[in-house]
């Protein structure tokens, strides 16, 4: 795990197609081991950063590095990286051993250590005894499973994994988010992990690349990105964000700039109750959503501004408040995330 | 795709009506040259081999068919390799005059089947000083050929996708081994199909005659044994019998009427010239 030679290096990728680029300056490393991310809403450039890595892409400018060795013109079956696609990409005519097994084949390893190993793979993804099956017989988590077979069975350095949970149902995805952390831990090879789920990407990854516009926006731990965006598209994109603009920084907060507040970090309050931050305002409760284990609460402020406040369910909150009732929002100055500072102060402060 | 029952059953109806309609009169046909009759009287009077044995023994109608079947099987070999490539080339790969290529294999089948002939006839026997043979003749066909591969592969090429190729590569394998392992066995059944549609329309010379300029249009009731030859196509042309259609030469093209030239058809001689044996 050494710096200056990482996993992955990106180098002032540029890829355009037609009018407009797809990926725009990326700078980027990713150290050996790690489980990446990249985040972002689609038409962000993340897919195509992947495929720019895989190789299925050429850059229109800029290089792409694996272990210290320049890859740029390189063929993606000269690449020491495999990649989960999408939608499986499982071939459809053979069977699933064989599938599991091409990689091997196509490097020439014989029928019978082949077919051992993929074996051997099929059992990591608790797939063992569905060797002889087509992929169109299995089910869409199996399927996923059987990528993820296919393309660690030849041991790559790197695994890019393009939205692999996109096509499965929530509780089946949930379950394949730890079962890919347990895989990643047990390989110890690099995830390159391409989501637009944001709670995904926070839950999976050590390092997380917010992308926008073909740039990357903020890099990060997962609590670094959450508790300090650093733009108010990261802090609008990853979870909910109460975002103040200018204006509305100068007239509920006291102070210019761009501000963002979590909603778990506010909490609604009767007018007539003592404050329990050293932040407030007032506004009307307009919509009251019960969650379950929590509940969440839209306060249209006097301000001129919707924000969503989330609180724990507790015999206090239960049925405590009703629509259209007249409510304070209170939270902590220090919950209050300083997203792109005040222009005003900043030129009455002029640069050393 | 999933249909439901009812869409099943009236497809299955639809289905077999087609089928009946096509092939009732082939079958009637079929039945009619076990007739003793000689003028398709139904229910047929007496069963016979005869015209089977004459038409078995007509060396000129042997000739035939075997110069057909031999050129079916090369021309379609040729357009099955030349219209895979095609197809992977306009389908996989941008270049520069990509929609010109694409155009030129389709426009075989969009001119009229004389145009292409014509067009042939004079490229090979004027411009490029070459005799007119076997060989010219499966050139010929094999244009045609390559249109309906060509457009079978590209379907298929254009519903896989390229999906299952990068996954191919990205698990290590090469341009040639990707083609082998994996675009191959998808395209293989449009192959087929697009393989034996155009071998069965080599068989029954769907399309006119390219090279030659004919107008031909074979119904089964032109090898019936039992029709009379017309008198001026008599066994002076039988020489063209070896290679009926490559036996042509410029006169014949000439002589062809564009329509309704059946009569001086050169390629009455392959008729059966069996008259009524009785």
């Amino acid at each position: 795990m050494s710096a200056d030679r990482p996993a992955i290096r990106l180098r002032g990728l540029t890829k355009s197609f037609g009018a407009g680029n797809a990926v725009d300056g990326v700078d980027l490393d990713v150290v050996e081991g790690e489980f990446f991310s990249m985040l972002g809403p689609s038409g962000s450039g993340k897919t195509t950063v992947l495929r720019l890595i895989a190789g299925f892409e050429q850059p229109t400018s800029g290089t792409v590095s694996l272990q210290g060795k320049d890859v740029t013109d390189r063929a993606p079956f000269d690449r020491d990286v495999n990649t989960v696609f999408q939608d499986y990409a499982l071939f459809p005519h053979m069977t699933v051993l064989d599938n599991v097994a091409y990689g091997l084949r196509v490097r020439g390893v014989g029928r019978r250590e082949r077919h051992e190993r993929a074996r051997a793979a099929l059992d990591t993804v608790r797939l063992g005894g569905f060797g002889d099956r087509k992929p169109g017989q299995l089910s869409g988590g199996q399927r996923q499973r059987v990528a993820l077979a296919r393309a660690t069975v030849v041991q790559p350095k790197v695994l890019l994994l393009d939205e692999p949970l996109g096509a499965l149902d929530l509780k089946l995805r949930e379950q394949m988010q730890v079962e890919l952390k347990e895989l990643q831990r047990e390989l110890g090879i690099t995830f390159i992990f391409v989501t637009h789920d944001q709670e995904e990407a926070l839950t999976l990854s050590d390092r997380i690349a917010v992308f926008n516009e073909g740039r990357i926006e903020q890099l990060g731990t997962p609590a670094e990105i959450y508790d300090h965006p650093v733009s108010p598209f990261v802090a609008a994109f990853v979870g909910t964000s109460n975002v103040f603009s200018d204006e509305l920084s100068l007239r509920v907060l006291g102070r210019g700039g761009i501000h963002s507040v979590r909603p778990e970090k506010m909490t609604v309050e009767r007018l007539e109750s003592p404050l329990s931050g050293d932040r407030s305002a007032t506004g009307v409760l307009a919509e009251v959503i019960y969650l379950g284990s929590s509940t969440r609460l839209i306060v249209d402020l006097d301000a001129g501004m919707r924000v969503v406040v989330q609180e724990q369910n507790d015999a206090r909150r239960v049925g405590d408040e009703e629509r259209g009732a007249r409510v304070r929002v209170a939270w902590s100055d220090r919950d209050t995330v300083v997203v792109v500072a005040d222009r005003r102060t900043e030129s009455l402060d002029p640069a050393p | 795709m999933r249909l439901s029952r009812p869409a099943r059953i009236v497809l299955a109806v639809l289905t077999g009506i087609i089928l009946a309609v096509i092939y009732l009169p082939l079958i009637v046909v079929l039945i009619n040259s076990f007739s003793t009759s000689t003028n398709l009287t139904w229910p047929p009077p007496g069963l016979t081999f005869e015209w089977w044995v004459k038409a078995f023994h007509n060396e000129g109608a042997l000739n035939a068919i075997g110069t057909s079947v031999q050129i079916a099987i090369v021309a379609t070999l040729v357009s099955l390799v030349l219209g895979t490539l095609i197809s992977l080339a306009l389908q996989r790969f941008a270049f520069f005059g990509r929609d010109a290529v694409s155009l030129l294999v389709i426009l075989p089948i969009a001119l009229p089947g004389i145009i292409t002939g014509i067009a042939l006839n004079n490229a090979f026997r004027t411009i490029m000083g070459i005799q007119l043979s076997i060989a010219t003749v499966i050139i010929a066909h094999a244009t045609f050929c390559i249109v309906t591969v060509f457009n079978n592969v590209i379907a298929r090429l254009r519903r896989v996708g390229m999906n299952f190729e990068e996954a191919s590569a990205d698990l290590g394998a090469g341009l040639w081994t990707t083609f082998r392992l994996v675009t191959f066995p998808q395209l293989r059944s449009a192959l087929f199909a697009g393989g034996t549609s155009r071998f069965r329309a080599e068989l029954r010379r769907d399309h006119r005659d390219d090279v030659h300029g004919g107008v031909e249009r074979e119904d089964p009731a032109d090898l019936d044994p039992r029709q009379p030859v017309p008198a001026e196509s008599g066994p002076d042309r039988q020489r063209h019998r070896g290679c009926p259609r490559a036996g042509l030469n410029r006169a014949d093209l000439r002589g062809t009427a564009p329509r309704g030239g059946r009569e001086s058809h050169p390629l009455r001689p392959t008729r059966f010239s069996a008259r009524r044996a009785r």
